[in-house]
């Protein structure tokens, strides 16, 4: 595949963008330096492949894939970033597959309905909030009130959480290897079944990430209906 | 004691107390332990519309009127002058507010969709996604878009919940509104049961059947004006820089909220009053939360001068427009366009039984069930719903322009504040317009404005 290397140094949001949206179209494989300064790095991206070397700011990956790929089965872009995202990475996504190979900021996943976030290093505060049906896996720790308002998808936590993980959850799963401060409201913790562990195991180990499946919970929501129906 | 009277008396006293009209309501608390939910919008009596009259000129060192029946008044508007390819040239200043789908049916939205088309301006998803149809090859058809055209045009909103929110949405849209608040109930987010999430609903919102979904009251993740800043710069690149984008709040601290805005980079600004309506909400933010619409208009007008961004950023001002008149006087005070919603629904058939957030809409409007949903526009279908809805429009879009040729304007959009006069102190305070009769501000600081 040919590939194209965008150095973005002095370069902004609309110039990397174009950029990476004309190679894809001409089936480039894409390799992007210098990217930190550029918020919504690859938003809106349906196709393609492209790696980032070194960091990237916010809000990168925002909306990638479309509502039609994640019905289909298609698959979206596949993006890797070998360096740290800042916050809201993949806000909103819909299909595709998001790699990160260090920490990531506050939000991520935020709003995603599709697709998958690996992220191996930390992730902060607000992970997968109001998460419609990502699947998102953290192989370090995650912050504070991670999953709230989830309405369905997957995050996979190895390490460690912190506060009020999966407050107010209405659908969806957590699963925790590590401990957590405290669960959030409307939510209680279970054993894994048999076809959680084997569906946690083949994940883990399609993303090389090597962890004891047998420390794992669960955590899911008490009621689908915490806040209506008893006004 | 011993008089008969006496029991007249003290009842008669009781029946005129501030407590008469709200006893039901007390017992109702009392016996279930719940608060009130109920849809449309503020009941009561705040300054509004009717404390303010247009005043007509005569030609005696004053304009000459425009001969209404003869000379033509301009009402086209656009929204989006500033820097976008493809601004909303509207034929009217009359728009449709924000509605979701799944508060209301697909076949009020698909009506009013077909209604912006006749008339030529614009309608507004509302925050439930857009009325879609797949397609048997896994195609999507964006019906709601696709109804607007070739004249009208549809404004997708990008609210807190980001229900049905998609790249294909955003380019299947003539404009994007970033939602912060509505008028019904600022700060509260937004709210649809799951019973209304029937598998419709559930498709165009992306969730499985009968899921409650609840619009956090705060965008998760737009946590700071520099946020903000991010994603409408993200947003405009994602759409091609073709598109209006703008920001909708509700009627709170309207200054200081339109002004932040300015700051951010927009085309629009939607502000919301009081008397706007919902689906469904608590009764104690509908009546309790907000100011006035005769409030917000001349504060964002002053935010947005202030600003030094009064010629590019289009107001569009939303909250218990019922006619022309109102309309009319909205424009003189500032505002750009309005947008009608509850009215709208009125016009499409709507009985104002207030079953709203039941989904028991008798009319067909707001409700999912698919034998309720058949009696829109009258049991005749959505087309009989677009005529009423179309006729509604033009006929308040040729209320707004006679009293413009009244006012001696040939343009809608030459109403300002010098036609206007308020017949309450009230009004004439709030709003910055001078008092008939004294024909002066009661407030010195007015005259700066």
């Amino acid at each position: 595949m040919p590939s194209l290397e965008i150095d973005a140094t002095g370069l902004g949001l609309v110039e990397v963008n174009q950029k990476v949206r004309k190679a894809v179209k001409k089936g480039m494989r894409v390799i992007i330096k210098n990217a930190k300064h550029v918020d919504g790095l690859l938003a809106g991206l349906i196709k393609g492949e492209v790696e980032v070397e070194g960091d990237v700011g916010d809000y990168t990956a925002m909306l990638i894939g479309m509502r039609e790929q994640k019905e289909e089965g298609l698959s979206g872009p596949r993006i890797v970033i070998h360096g740290n995202a800042g916050n809201y990475l993949a806000d909103g996504a819909w299909a595709g597959e998001v790699v990160v190979e260090g920490d990531v900021g506050y939000g991520a996943a935020i709003y995603a309905y599709g697709g998958t976030v690996v992220i191996h290093g930390s992730a902060g505060d607000a992970l997968g909030q109001l998460l419609k049906g990502a699947t998102v896996i953290v192989r370090g720790d995650v912050g504070d009130v991670v999953g709230l308002y989830m309405v369905g998808g997957t995050i996979i936590v190895v390490g460690d959480a912190g506060e009020k993980i999966g407050d107010w959850m209405i659908r969806g799963e957590i699963f925790i290897g590590g401990s957590y401060k405290s669960l959030g409201s409307n939510v209680k913790e279970r054993a894994l079944s048999p076809e959680d562990k084997k569906r946690l195991k083949m994940l883990l180990s399609k993303y090389g990430i090597e962890a004891d499946i047998g420390k794992f919970r669960k955590i899911v929501p008490m009621t689908s209906r915490p806040f209506y129906g008893k006004s | 004691m011993s008089s008969p009277l006496y029991n007249k008396i003290v009842a008669r006293k009781c029946q005129t107390s501030i407590y008469w009209a709200v006893k039901d309501e007390i017992r109702y608390r009392a016996e279930t332990g719940k608060y009130i939910i109920r849809g449309f919008g503020y009941s009561g009596k705040l300054p509004d519309f009717d404390d303010l009259l247009l005043i007509p000129v005569h030609g005696l060192g004053t304009p000459s009127p425009i001969d209404q029946y003869r000379e033509r008044v301009d009402t086209s508007v656009v929204i989006g002058k500033g820097m976008v390819k493809r601004p909303l040239r509207l034929s009217t200043p009359i728009m449709i507010g924000a509605m979701s789908y799944g508060a209301t049916s697909r076949e009020f939205k698909l009506a009013c969709a077909k209604a912006v088309n006749i008339v030529g301006t614009a309608t507004n998803t509302g925050e439930g996604g857009q009325v879609v149809e797949k397609q048997s090859d896994g195609s999507i058809r964006w019906l709601e878009f696709e109804y607007t055209k070739p004249n009208g045009y549809l404004i997708v909103q990008f609210a807190s919940g980001r229900w049905g929110v998609s790249l294909e949405y955003l380019l299947n849209s003539d404009a994007i509104e970033i939602k912060y608040g509505q008028g019904a109930k600022p700060g509260f987010g937004g709210h649809l049961l799951g019973e209304k999430v029937v598998d419709e609903i559930a498709y165009t919102r992306g969730i499985p059947k009968g899921t409650d979904c609840l619009s956090p009251a705060r965008h998760l993740d737009i946590r700071s004006l520099d946020d903000l800043r991010k994603v409408i710069k993200i947003l405009r690149d994602i759409v091609g820089y073709e598109k209006p984008i703008g920001i909708k709040i509700g009627p709170g601290n309207v200054y200081k909220e339109v002004y932040a805005a300015t700051q951010c980079d927009i085309d629009f600004i939607a502000v919301d009053g009081k008397y706007g309506g919902t689906g469904a909400s608590p009764q104690h933010a509908i009546q309790g939360l907000g100011l006035p619409t005769l409030a917000c208009i001349p504060a964002a007008v002053r935010a947005l001068k202030d600003a030094g961004v009064r010629e590019e950023v289009a107001l569009i001002a939303l909250g218990g427009f019922r006619d022309g008149v109102d309309a009319a006087k909205a424009l003189a005070l500032g505002a750009d366009a309005v947008a009608l919603a509850s009215a709208i629904m009125i016009a499409a058939g709507c009985m104002m039984c207030g079953q709203c957030s039941t989904g028991k809409c008798p009319a067909g409007i707001c409700t999912q069930d698919p034998e309720l949903r058949k009696r829109i526009g009258g049991g005749k279908g959505i087309d009989e719903a677009t005529k009423w809805i179309a006729n509604y429009m033009k006929a308040v879009t040729k209320e707004v322009a006679q009293l413009a040729a009244a006012c001696g304007h040939r343009s809608v959009r030459e109403f300002n504040k010098e036609d206007l006069r308020a017949i309450t102190v009230e009004a004439a305070a709030i709003a910055g317009v001078k008092l008939a009769g004294l024909e002066d501000y009661v407030l010195p600081q007015w005259r700066w404005f």
